[in-house]
């Protein structure tokens, strides 16, 4: 799958989560820069990608996401 | 020998002289010479906790180099297990273990007589467990490469500045700051002066008038009721943040005289609209400590718990926050409330509503009122005094009907004054809240700066007391 299918998907996951689509994707968008991405709703995003894509995230791996760019190289190394 | 006593500045003043003036600026002198000045404030203010802090400080220097040079495995799981119970272990002897004792011993015979409730824990001991348990797991978690100079290592434990009651620095924001010689910079010094002037003046003066309100409000030995509980723990809360705060203030305003920057602790923590925006401006690096190495690790086992498995995390880490204050039930039930209050945000979705911009300002006044209430009324379980009558009294605010407010409280213009000065500082606070503290004034011109220095110093010198020569913090 290519980054930006990922990356659509993705984006319908965070407007399901958060409830509004107020935010633009791309590669250096930040969860600080998302109204409501913040540590309570963090992991339920997460949860999401992960039924999504059918893949298991390591807490090391989430630990080293810097913006959404590293978020979605981290899900394609998964699927390839 | 805290930050505010007389014989704190003839020390300061010799440090930083001999660190900036007379020294070469070379790293290895620098950190020498402040790791020989923090055992000296040390060793000044309890020479024991000096000795204890010192070996097991080189025994986990030891261990954690050793442990990173093993192969991923079994066994190095094991030793980082070790460690971390070793620490958590030195931590419940000295913190824990003498109060759990008494209560069972309670529960069993009716009284305690234990001795173990007698011993005194090692100054700053939480702080430092803190901050070897997150390098601990840093390193094991390979987001660091361990220390490989026990003089560096030595400064980032014994720092002075953070020695008493924190910030809990993180080695990986705190270390690359004392890797390279430090230059005089006469801006960040003047910075640091100015906040730890202010640091000063919410200690001696804020703090404790505050105290003192509080005594005549909140009589030790009696049960309280009606209006006067509210008023309390308002005074309660206001006496905590001045204490804390004023000491946060004042060790990142000494640690900038060194050329190093500490976690700024406190942002106006009074003026957040919910329980979160609070936490995340209330003692910022333990909050942080929980949310990194309890909240997102237990979060991340129980995402597929949706909004339960949140919830359980969070009140987790509540709990710890409390049991992290003390082993008592007072505590604790601070911090399950505190966890418990997370839950409608949960609910509802984080705190998307905090942030929206279309929020009337009296809609985020109420909002800042009823959370500082909240904070207020759970402060009071900080006191030393059982659980139930602090419930029975948060109760009885609304069940008596008593408008029993102290009067003596307003009599005289001393008094007046005081409080004059409580709503002044939170109103400067208000003020600068998007500053890092409130003193941060260099834009203004000289003038202004210098009646500011001039107004805060004479109020300081007219104003302050000492009824206690320590800060509250130091305890946990």
């Amino acid at each position: 799958m290519d980054r930006k299918a990922i990356g659509d998907k993705i984006q319908v996951i965070l407007v399901k989560v958060l409830k509004h689509d107020r935010f633009e994707m791309h590669d250096e968008l930040t969860a600080t820069m998302v109204e409501g991405w913040d540590s309570l709703t963090h992991m339920a995003i997460i949860a999401e990608i992960e039924k999504e894509f059918s893949v298991q995230f390591k807490l090391k791996e989430l630990n080293k996401l810097r913006n959404m760019g590293t978020l979605l190289d981290l899900v394609q190394s998964k699927l390839n | 020998m805290y930050f505010h006593s007389i014989l704190f500045a003839p020390f300061l003043f010799f440090l930083f002289f001999v660190y900036h003036f007379v020294l070469p600026k070379t790293q290895k002198g620098q950190n020498l010479l402040l790791l020989l000045g923090s055992l000296a404030f040390l060793g000044l203010n309890d020479l024991k906790s000096c000795g204890i802090i010192l070996i097991t400080g080189l025994i986990n220097f030891a261990a954690v180099k050793k442990m990173s040079q093993l192969a991923e495995g079994n066994l190095k799981k094991y030793v980082f297990y070790l460690g971390c119970a070793a620490n958590i272990g030195v931590l419940g002897y000295y913190k824990y273990l003498g109060t759990l004792l008494s209560g069972i011993q309670s529960i069993f015979q009716g009284q305690s007589t234990n001795t173990l409730t007698d011993i005194i824990i090692p100054i700053g001991l939480s702080f430092y467990t803190f901050q070897l348990l997150a390098y601990w797991i840093d390193v094991y978690n390979e987001e660091i490469e361990p220390e490989t100079n026990p003089l560096d290592f030595g400064v980032f434990i014994l720092y002075f500045p953070k020695m008493l009651s924190g910030p809990i620095e993180l080695y990986q924001k705190f270390s690359p700051q004392i890797k390279l010689p430090r230059q005089f910079d006469t801006a960040l010094t003047t910075d640091g002066l100015r906040q730890f002037m202010w640091g000063f003046f919410k200690k001696t003066v804020i703090s404790t008038h505050c105290l003192s309100f509080y005594a005549i409000a909140f009589p030790e030995g009696q049960t309280h009721a009606g209006l006067v509980v509210l008023l309390g723990g308002m005074l309660n809360i206001i006496y905590i943040y001045a204490d804390f705060s004023g000491y946060s203030d004042m060790a990142c305003g000494l640690s900038k005289l060194f050329g190093i920057r500490l976690t700024n602790n406190f942002a106006s923590p009074f003026f957040s609209t919910n329980i979160s925006e609070f936490w995340k401006r209330w003692h910022v690096s333990l909050s942080s400590w929980i949310m990194l190495y309890v909240f997102t690790p237990l979060s991340f086992i129980l995402r597929r718990h949706n909004k339960v498995g949140v919830i359980v995390s969070i009140v987790t880490s509540f709990v710890l926050v409390g049991i992290w204050h003390g082993a008592t039930s007072n505590y604790i039930v601070f911090g399950l409330l505190h966890g418990l209050f997370f839950i409608p945000l949960v609910l509802r979705g984080g705190s998307i509503n905090a942030s929206n911009s279309s929020t009337s300002a009296f809609s985020s006044s109420t909002k800042m009122f009823g959370t500082f209430m909240l904070i207020a009324l759970t402060s009071l379980f900080f006191r030393d005094v059982p659980v139930r009558q602090t419930l029975q009294e948060i109760t009885s605010i609304i069940t008596s009907g008593q408008l029993n407010v102290p009067t003596a409280l307003f009599h005289g213009a001393t008094n007046m004054l005081y409080w004059l000065l409580i709503i002044a500082c939170f109103v400067v606070e208000y003020i600068q809240r998007r500053h890092e503290h409130a003193l941060c004034i260099a834009i203004l011109p000289t003038w202004k700066r210098w009646l500011t220095y001039a107004i805060v110093l004479c109020i300081i010198f007219f104003f302050s007391s000492y009824p206690s020569d320590h800060f509250i913090y130091v305890q946990f």
